[in-house]
């Protein structure tokens, strides 16, 4: 079962991929990077990210573009205070980041939000989780 | 390095982390609110009696059970390494929460009113090595939560009072599902590091949550025992003589000063006879 390294290093091979990065949403901590990092500065692009990562996990305008069902916006219900998004992977430009809650680093009912600021949105994959790093949790 | 150091330490010189980590040391680093472990220089782990241990993360944040756990305790070789090689955990998990519990407690170890106090050469941590962190990185994230925290509410008395639930006005911004399980446990009486070990997450998550749901006014901010400026890295009020008063109110309040009721009353009283 791979580590964060090995998690990162399968990043990369995502096409055009520049760096990566794993990253506690909470607290904006870099848990591992390689590769390329915005403007060199490796603590503002994980606090930046982290910040982008909590949004899609907890604000609801990020929750009610969820795919499919009407379930998104009822999140904080149906999981008992927990966040129903464990596992949440970020793509920018430059940069794809694996945000992590490491309260619950991953459980078999976790799911992913996948975004892409490029503007290709936000979806989720329940159960399965994101295919670039999926591998790494589970 | 820029690390509070205790002055009059019993020993001539207290021990700094960096110079263990520049002389590549192996042993514990005993501060005054907790203890970080290095090895060959690097930290390997960190504990505080503020932060759950990684024992409480993984169990009472349900990823663990508490058998599964016991199972693993006392292992020669490492607890974490026994964990991933029985199928329990996987690398990146233990990992993970080995970090977040590291970064947690070197927090309050290494932070604001805990110095170093004596190092305990060759001591090693029974979780046994599972990813080493440079020093120089372990000290640059301490002083980045603390600006974070300042950044988020400059009142740190939050942080170490007993959470008092307060009724927001109708602008606060809504509580979130992770921070509704902290308002959940605030009863006036657990202060935040105990609503994290009852929670099974970090303290310093915890604390960022108190803080918001301060800012929003979900969470009453007290007065500051102590005259003191608010925040050890916020800008404000660094040089004034006195700390702005604890708002009681909404991020709204932040920038008056202290409401004198009585002076209002009168204020009102007189308003009202020359009407």
């Amino acid at each position: 079962m791979p580590g964060i390294d090995e998690c990162l290093l399968e990043a990369m091979t995502v096409n055009g991929a520049r760096g990566a990065a794993v990253i506690e949403w909470t607290t904006g901590l870099a848990l591992g990077m390689v590769g390329e990092v915005r403007d060199e500065d490796p603590e503002a692009t994980a606090a930046e990210t982290a910040e982008l990562a909590r949004m899609a996990a907890e604000q609801r305008a990020f929750a009610a573009l969820g795919l499919g069902s009407g379930k998104s916006g009822a999140d904080a219900d149906e999981t008992d205070g927990e966040p129903a998004v464990e596992d949440v992977i970020v793509t920018t430009r430059t940069c794809t980041t694996c945000c992590a809650s490491s309260t619950r680093p991953s459980t078999a009912a976790s799911s992913s939000i996948c975004g892409s600021t490029a503007g290709r949105g936000i979806w989720r994959s329940p159960g399965s989780g994101c295919a670039t790093c999926a591998g790494g949790w589970r | 390095m820029s690390l509070p150091h205790r002055t009059g330490a019993r020993t001539g010189h207290a021990p700094s982390l960096a110079g263990l980590a520049a002389e590549r040391a192996s042993g514990a680093l005993l501060c005054d609110a907790g203890t970080v472990y290095l090895r060959d220089g690097q930290v390997v782990h960190a504990e505080s009696p503020v932060a759950p241990g990684i024992e409480v993360l993984l169990t009472t944040g349900g990823r663990l059970t508490a058998d599964s756990w016991r199972e693993a305790a006392g292992r020669a070789g490492g607890v974490g390494r026994f964990l991933v090689d029985s199928g329990r955990l996987s690398d990146a998990e233990l990992e993970i929460c080995h970090l977040g519990a590291l970064f947690d407690a070197a927090y309050f170890a290494l932070g604001h009113g805990s110095g170093p106090r004596g190092f305990q050469r060759g001591a090693a941590h029974w979780l046994g090595p599972v990813r080493p962190v440079g020093a120089v990185a372990v000290e640059r994230e301490t002083r980045r939560r603390g600006k974070l925290l300042a950044a988020l509410w400059p009142y740190p008395q939050v942080d170490t009072e007993p959470v008092v639930l307060r009724r927001p006005d109708g602008r606060a911004p809504a509580v979130t599902p992770r921070q509704r399980a902290v308002l959940a446990l605030a009863d006036g009486v657990r202060t935040p590091a105990r609503i994290a070990r009852e929670l099974g997450r970090p303290a310093f998550h915890t604390l960022i949550d108190i803080r918001r749901l301060a800012a929003a006014g979900h969470v009453a901010t007290p007065r500051p025992t102590r005259p003191e400026h608010p925040d050890r890295s916020g800008p404000p009020a660094r040089y004034a003589a006195s700390a702005p008063p604890a708002p009681d109110r909404g991020p709204g309040a932040v920038v008056f000063t202290d409401p004198d009721i009585d002076l209002l009353r009168r204020l009102r009283d007189a308003l009202e006879a020359t009407l």
